[in-house]
């Protein structure tokens, strides 16, 4: 009987807590080890590697849930039905064998464990790196919008253009393709930079979070909106030194900008810039409060 | 006393949850993660694989026969944007048509933006876009509709040429234009461990200059129908 409760009590205290989390990297390990293999590879799609701000995003997800452990055990375990709805939904997606619907259970596998065990505080209270896990989920959302980023292609096309005739070369631009000295340079839905975009937006919002701007809205929104500028303005501005090298036949420096490190500098470069940008806003508006 | 028995309820509560996830992860476990370590095999590592791919790849290097039209040549790996076609010059009466096919080549090919590199390819001008609709008339299938496809059909021309064009992906049971309604199809297909294959279509019919594609309609709807039936019953068989 002595025996007996005490297995009770260890089961309760140990089990349960820790089975969860040994049950949750069994399941997700494989997962997280064929998203990083593919992000830093680039084995798996072109669509995959347009969340390649997980490699960040995810750790940093990590790292801020870690941070709240004191607040998490301090909360009240008081479970609500939501979770055991979204524990349903998340585990028939991880059976469905679909890739989306299998990265797409890994957040709604979270969100459901923190509303079975803490309710909805323990979903507000684990927001952020939810959303940062939600963002960084691979799906084929890019690929289904991909059709509809063609105004953009023509635009980038029209203003990198207009940029190389400022500069003096001869251009004729044709839809998405710019002509120079009968060399084609076509700017493909890939060119439109829709990643760069997506990419710096996400680092945007882990730069919000990390440097607690977050809390003012109206500075948050100003940041998102500039640094959406500068990631359609850099794209346009790599476009057009594309577009020359290619048509002055500089081979070599078109391949190291267009697919060789020279494009991952360049992007490196975008984000420093974000970071620039927040200290710069930070130092000339520092009074202006949240609201 | 009465706060102690809630305090309990709530405690058993929070248990069952717990429990209850825990049971869930378990099947997860069971069903999924254990048959993965032992393997090696992961569903998000194993998608299901291209039943047809050979005959695919018959049509990317032979293209295909359609009845009542004579093939005059047949050109492999032409290259168009990115891509690799087949371009087929058949003939019916005294009329020409240019028949362009991009098959599927692997499983994780996915259409892209065919349409417009096939605009670029020709460098020509387009109006009069509309969408046309057809059904395929084969031996009907007990408590299935008919296969409906939806082409995108629209004038275009060169200094040179006036044409007719229809284009389409088609599918083992429908086509459509839009690469999103092949994504639907495809996943659907996932989820019972098939595909959906395709294989985009152009066809390219030379009509008067400047001339009204709707006297072309007819002409232009037989002919993409008998490519969609051919492609069902020899291409997509096998799915």
């Amino acid at each position: 009987m002595h025996i007996q409760r005490k297995i009770r009590i260890v089961f309760k205290r140990y089990l349960l807590a820790e089975g969860i989390t040994v049950l949750l990297v069994l399941l997700y390990a494989p997962l997280l080890v064929h998203w990083y293999d593919g992000w830093l590879n680039k084995s798996i799609s072109l669509e995959h590697e347009y969340f390649s701000h997980g490699l960040i995003g995810l750790p940093y997800a990590a790292y801020i849930a870690w941070m709240n452990r004191k607040c998490w055990r301090s909360l009240p375990n008081s479970p609500h039905p939501l979770g055991g709805f979204l524990l349903v939904l998340a585990t028939l997606f991880y059976l469905s064998r679909l890739s989306d619907l299998v990265n797409l259970s890994l957040p709604v596998m979270l969100a459901s464990i923190c509303l079975s065990l803490k309710g909805i505080p323990g979903l507000q209270l684990q927001a952020m790196p939810l959303l940062f896990v939600f963002l960084a989920s691979p799906n084929h959302i890019p690929y289904l919008i991909e059709p509809y980023a063609l105004p953009l292609q023509q635009f980038i096309a029209e203003t990198s253009g207009w940029i190389l005739i400022k500069v003096g070369i001869n251009v004729r631009v044709e839809a998405i393709y710019l002509y120079v000295n009968e060399r084609i340079v076509e700017v493909a839905p890939h060119c439109a930079g829709l990643k760069m975009l997506f990419t710096s937006l996400y680092v945007s919002l882990i730069l919000l979070d990390w440097t607690g701007v977050w809390n003012s809205r109206k500075k948050s929104l100003l940041f998102l909106v500039i640094t959406s500028i500068i990631s359609i303005t850099s794209n346009i501005f790599r476009n057009t030194l594309l577009t020359y090298f290619h048509g002055t036949q500089r081979e070599a420096l078109f391949t190291w900008l267009h697919a060789g490190w020279g494009g991952d500098l360049y992007s490196a470069c975008i984000l420093g810039l974000l970071v620039l940008l927040l200290n710069g806003m930070d130092k000339y508006f520092p009074s202006q409060s949240g609201n | 006393m009465k706060q102690m028995i809630s305090a309990q309820k709530l405690l058993r509560r929070y248990q069952l949850s717990k429990i209850m996830v825990l049971v869930f992860l378990l099947v997860l476990v069971g069903a999924v993660a254990i048959p993965g370590y032992a393997t090696g095999r992961w569903p998000w590592t194993n998608p299901p694989t291209l039943a047809n791919l050979k005959q695919l790849r018959s049509v990317r290097q032979n293209g295909i026969k359609i009845p009542e039209w004579q093939v005059i040549a047949v050109q492999n790996n032409v290259q168009i944007g990115t891509h690799r076609w087949l371009v087929e010059e058949i003939k019916k009466d005294k009329t020409i048509a240019i028949l362009l096919l991009l098959p599927q080549n692997y499983p994780k090919n996915q259409p892209q933006v065919e349409w417009l590199d096939i605009d670029g390819f020709h460098r020509w001008q387009t109006d009069s876009h509309r969408t046309l609709r057809f059904t395929v008339k084969l031996a009907p299938i007990p408590d299935q509709p008919p296969p409906t496809v939806e082409a995108r059909f629209f004038r275009s021309w060169t200094p040179q040429q006036t044409f007719a064009v229809v284009q389409w992906y088609a599918w083992p049971n429908g086509g459509s234009p839009a690469t999103s309604r092949w994504f639907w199809e495809d996943s659907i297909a996932r989820l019972s461990n098939r595909r959906a294959s395709w294989v985009a279509v152009s066809i390219i019919l030379p009509i008067q200059p400047q001339g009204d594609i709707k006297i072309a309609q007819p002409l232009v709807e037989s002919l993409a129908e008998s490519v969609q039936a051919k492609l069902m019953t020899e291409t997509f068989r096998f799915e």
